[in-house]
């Protein structure tokens, strides 16, 4: 029993250790965190690796605390899960370069502005395209034209792009600014005042899990449905999200690294091709909506797919 | 005591919002905010069945009405609602908003609730409880009609009033109204509220008072006329009161799963009573104060699943005191304090998609002291509950629910009330409802135990409520149909109720000859004394023809075929409400309500009052200074010629008053 043990022990080690002996990989995906919605990512993107004959020896994969052990990693392509990796992987000399993923457009450009460029620099966002939103709207909501944007310091620079978007589209756009060290309410009564629909954009100031509460409770209150980013917030009460899964995403890096691999240059920066739309039943029907999130995720689908 | 609690909260409190300091505002969005978690807040408890999924009828009264009907307070409201009885009387403590009749002077059979606690007195003046909130503190009413145990009790005979305060979150600054007018009319408020994102809070004194209702008591016997009467000169009945209220709510977060809610409150009110025609009932003022505190904490479990947790202790006294002027030494009195603890627990979750199921108990106790009125210091009764309701989803179509209460009254023993609702969706925006419930009504503390004997100087020189004791629970079962439907196109939508509430055992007062003392006496029992049915249909109609107008319109036909003429008189046999809200360029709202009912009597045979309509009209317009949100306001309540209210001489006379209200 003992040997047994010992067998399986010594066993693990050496797996442990076969990395280091490895050949260099030809990616190195360096994870702000090892948690499981950037192990999907991962597992997508070896998942699409392999089926371009690559194996898992040409992948690897570091946290930045094992980054910075490992020094002399001369991969081809460098892939950043993350703003905290992104951050790392902008101040590092190599000349291979980056594909950033799991941050959004607006925080892409910020990070890599503000450092100096050694290498090639793209990614695929986290956020979704602002007309795929729109056209959400427009098929969940036909009658409801007028959209609330509550946005805050951050966001708000993105309010002309919505505008014109909105405009295009048909569409009436409506925002308040809540502003820093102000209370979210009085804005957000503002806005539902003249809103049909709150539209959320990813602001920490403005949607956290400290307001979340107050904006999804006066929302209900006034039967405004709330169109969010993310699946927890549907799973909190939010109407409706438009979001792109780990997969998903770990999926189109997969490709984008194939291309590099046999020798194109990194593309532009890109939205995310594929996405989800999720719905909360329960709200729906309290609100007295019917929706279905197959048939909307499949008709957005058909949208974004026309030229 | 209560000083230094109260001191310890406030800087507990304090301490909370200091802590609860914002994150940094110029922090970029990061993957966390698309893949942390989030708290659940439309929880399975939190997310209201929709109207046409209840079980039962709803009329639900929000913010913007209460503003626009020009009311001064809950009863007020009530004549909005199909089936209501509406008395501004304070002659019997509390003015009264019953459902389906109103068979006395105490609103017994119809169950308060503010925020999930009852205020239902374990004293006898039953509708005080209306009374303890300001009507700036509501979000919300929904009035429950018809018989509703299965969910809220032995109290919830014949319907619920269920008061829903405003979220703390969303009244933050602060906020002043004063209103004056005819009659004595005088009301004021001040609310601040403050917070941050995790802890906000709500503090709000008022002030409400009138004076009351006017008489024809005057009567010329040279002339033969009868004659206004006016207060001044103390022939009227003594109607003057003033109600002072103060609440506080604290809603903290202290995790991302939990919510608890704080409240403390506590109100007074004064009022006038009697005549100046006999020494049984002179003109006097009576007082009913109360108090209470009420912690609520909500546990979330999951996306299908949470946990409430209740405790509330409410506090009254009430002061009723004269001397008998033919015997000076005896004073009568009918004062005493009450009070009741209660603990709520209830679990609330689904079983897949189509199935949801709410649990629970509740432990309650109250007590009652009062020498006076039971010849004994103290009684307790203990009620323990244990409830569910399960909303099953049959078919697309159908949706069932099934629920029941069963109670344990240490005075009355137990019982069950039972409830089956079918709503099936014919087509959309269609419903059609039906159901049967069955319920039971222990008597009161007072109905059971009264005790009332006036003594000098150890001779017994009469009685008055001397209950024997031998009277049962009343027992009600009722059939509904219902009809709940809407034409999106024309923005009208329809509630219609059909009811059959046949009460079996129904308490009243009889006189009888007690022959226990050396001479005998004539007093007051409670007895079963009587068995009838409540039919009848109601409706509720509801037109938005344009954007800025708003049209609701209500009548109920009401047959109470009791032999007892009191009894069959309870309710009109037709009650009708037209509202229109029509809001005017410049942001004018001009609201006009006109009600008429037939006769009815409160209990009180031989005191039929007329058919009375009642108009009341206000006209409002919204303003701003700078920062300073404003509203003007005039109201006139009953535009036309006085109506008989409570007692066949009592009157409502036209009130105007107007009020200003600013908010920084």
């Amino acid at each position: 029993m003992f040997f047994c043990r010992l067998f399986w022990l010594l066993l693990g080690l050496l797996l442990a250790c076969a990395p280091v002996r490895a050949a260099q990989p030809s990616i190195v995906v360096v994870t702000s965190e090892r948690s499981a919605s950037y192990d999907e990512v991962i597992s997508a993107l070896g998942d699409k690796l392999a089926q371009g004959g690559y194996s898992a020896a040409d992948l690897a994969i570091l946290t930045p605390d094992e980054l910075r052990k490992q020094a002399g990693l001369l991969p081809r392509l460098w892939i950043a899960l993350g703003t905290a990796a992104a951050q790392i992987l902008l101040n590092s000399e190599s000349k291979a370069p980056q594909l950033h993923l799991l941050q959004t457009r607006h925080s892409f450009l910020q990070i890599s502005t503000r450092h100096r460029q050694y290498s090639p620099v793209s990614a695929i966002f986290l956020d979704q395209p602002i007309t795929r939103q729109l056209h959400l709207l427009r098929l969940a909501f036909p009658e409801r034209k007028r959209i609330g944007l509550l946005l805050g310091p951050v966001s708000q620079m993105q309010e002309p792009a919505f505008r014109n978007a909105a405009t295009d589209l048909g569409l009436s756009l409506d925002s308040s600014l809540v502003e820093r060290g102000e209370s979210l309410y009085p804005s957000l009564q503002r806005l539902l005042d003249g809103s049909d629909v709150l539209l959320a954009v990813a602001d920490p100031a403005v949607y956290n899990a400290n307001t979340l509460q107050n904006i999804l409770l006066s929302t209900f209150r006034m039967r405004v449905p709330v169109v969010a980013f993310s699946p927890a917030y549907v799973k909190a009460g939010a109407l409706l999200a438009l979001y792109s899964t780990p997969a998903q995403i770990g999926n189109q890096a997969g490709k984008v690294a194939l291309t590099v691999l046999q020798g194109s240059p990194l593309p532009a920066p890109q939205y995310p091709a594929d996405f989800m739309v999720s719905v909360n039943a329960h709200v729906t029907r309290a609100l007295g909506l019917s929706l279905n999130e197959v048939e909307l995720t499949a008709r957005l689908r058909r949208i974004d797919m026309a030229p | 005591m209560s000083g230094k609690i109260a001191g310890r909260l406030a800087m507990f409190l304090l301490g909370w919002t200091l802590s609860a300091v914002a994150a940094d505002e110029r922090t970029l969005p990061t993957e966390k905010d698309f893949f942390g978690e989030m708290p659940i807040v439309l929880s399975v408890s939190r997310l209201p069945q929709t109207l046409d999924e209840t079980p039962g009828a709803v009329t639900i009264i929000d913010r913007d009405t209460i503003r626009l009907s020009g009311a001064r307070d809950v009863p007020d409201l009530m004549r909005l609602v199909p089936g209501f009885q509406v008395s501004n009387s304070f002659e019997s403590g509390s003015p009264l908003a019953v459902y389906h009749g109103g068979f006395g002077d105490f609103a017994n059979r119809i169950q308060v609730l503010i925020d999930g606690r009852s205020v239902y007195s374990a004293f006898f003046v039953g509708s005080a409880g209306l009374q303890s909130i300001a009507l700036d503190d509501i979000e919300r009413i929904e009035v429950l009609r018809g018989s509703n145990s299965a969910a809220y009790g032995a109290r919830a005979f014949l319907g619920v009033i269920n008061i829903i305060t405003r979220d703390p979150g969303e009244t933050h600054g602060v906020r002043v109204s004063k209103t004056a007018g005819e009659r004595g009319v005088s009301d004021s408020l001040v609310q601040v509220g403050w917070g941050s994102d995790t802890a906000n809070f709500r503090l709000s004194g008022s002030r409400r008072g009138d004076d009351g209702l006017t008489s024809i008591y005057g009567y010329d016997h040279f002339t033969n006329v009868h004659y206004i009467g006016d207060i001044d000169q103390m022939n009227g009945p003594y109607g003057k009161n003033h109600i002072g209220v103060f609440n506080f709510r604290a809603d903290l977060r202290p995790g991302i799963s939990d919510t608890l809610e704080l409240r403390v409150g506590t109100s007074d009110q004064y009022s006038g009573t009697g005549n100046n025609f006999g020494p049984g009932n002179p003109q006097r003022e009576r007082r009913i104060a109360s108090a209470y505190v009420q912690a609520d904490w909500r546990r979330n479990l999951s996306e299908d699943a949470d946990f409430l947790a209740t405790y509330s202790h409410t506090d009254e006294a009430y002061t009723d005191n004269f001397v008998y002027a033919p015997t000076p030494q005896l004073i009568i009195d009918s004062g005493g304090n009450a009070s009741n603890d209660a603990l709520l627990l209830q679990h609330s979750f689904r079983l897949g998609k189509d199935l949801r199921i709410v649990w629970g108990g509740e432990l309650r106790r109250e007590a009652v002291r009062s020498t006076p009125l039971y010849n004994s210091p103290l009684l307790t009764t203990d009620f323990t509950r244990l409830f569910g309701n399960l909303e099953w989803r049959l078919a697309t179509t159908l949706l069932l629910n099934a629920g029941g209460m069963l109670e344990r009254s240490s005075l009355t023993g137990s019982n069950f009330a039972p409830r089956l609702m079918l709503n099936w969706h014919a087509a959309p925006d269609h419903t059609l409802r039906i159901g049967v419930s069955q319920a039971y009504r222990p008597p009161s503390m007072f109905e059971k135990e009264a005790d009332v004997r006036f003594v000098v100087n150890n001779i017994l020189l009469g009685e008055g409520y001397v209950a024997r004791g031998n009277v049962v629970p009343e027992k009600i079962r009722a059939h509904e149909i219902g009809y709940l439907g809407e034409i999106p196109a024309l923005r009208l939508s329809a509630d219609v109720r059909i009811f059959k509430e046949d009460i079996r055992n129904f308490i009243r007062v009889l006189n009888y000859l007690d022959t226990q003392p050396s001479k005998p006496q004539v007093a007051k029992d409670f007895v079963n004394a009587d068995n009838f049915s409540i039919q009848g249909a109601e409706c509720q109609v509801k037109f938005r023809p344009w954007r800025d107008t708003q049209v609701i319109f209500n009548r109920a036909n009401i047959r109470i075929d009791s032999l007892d003429l009191g009894t069959s008189t309870s309710a009109p046999k037709h009650a009708s409400t037209l509202a229109l809200f029509q809001k005017l360029p410049g942001g004018v709202d001009l609201s006009v309500i006109h009600h008429v009912a037939g006769a009815m009597s409160w209990q009180r045979a031989g005191n039929l009052l007329q058919a009375m309509d009642r108009t009341d009209v206000r006209l409002a317009m919204p303003f701003r200074i700078g920062a300073t949100e404003g509203e003007i306001a005039a109201v006139v309540q009953n535009l036309g010629s006085p109506y008989n209210d409570f007692n066949n001489t009592f009157y409502f006379w036209r009130r105007a008053h107007a009020t200003l209200t600013l908010k920084f």
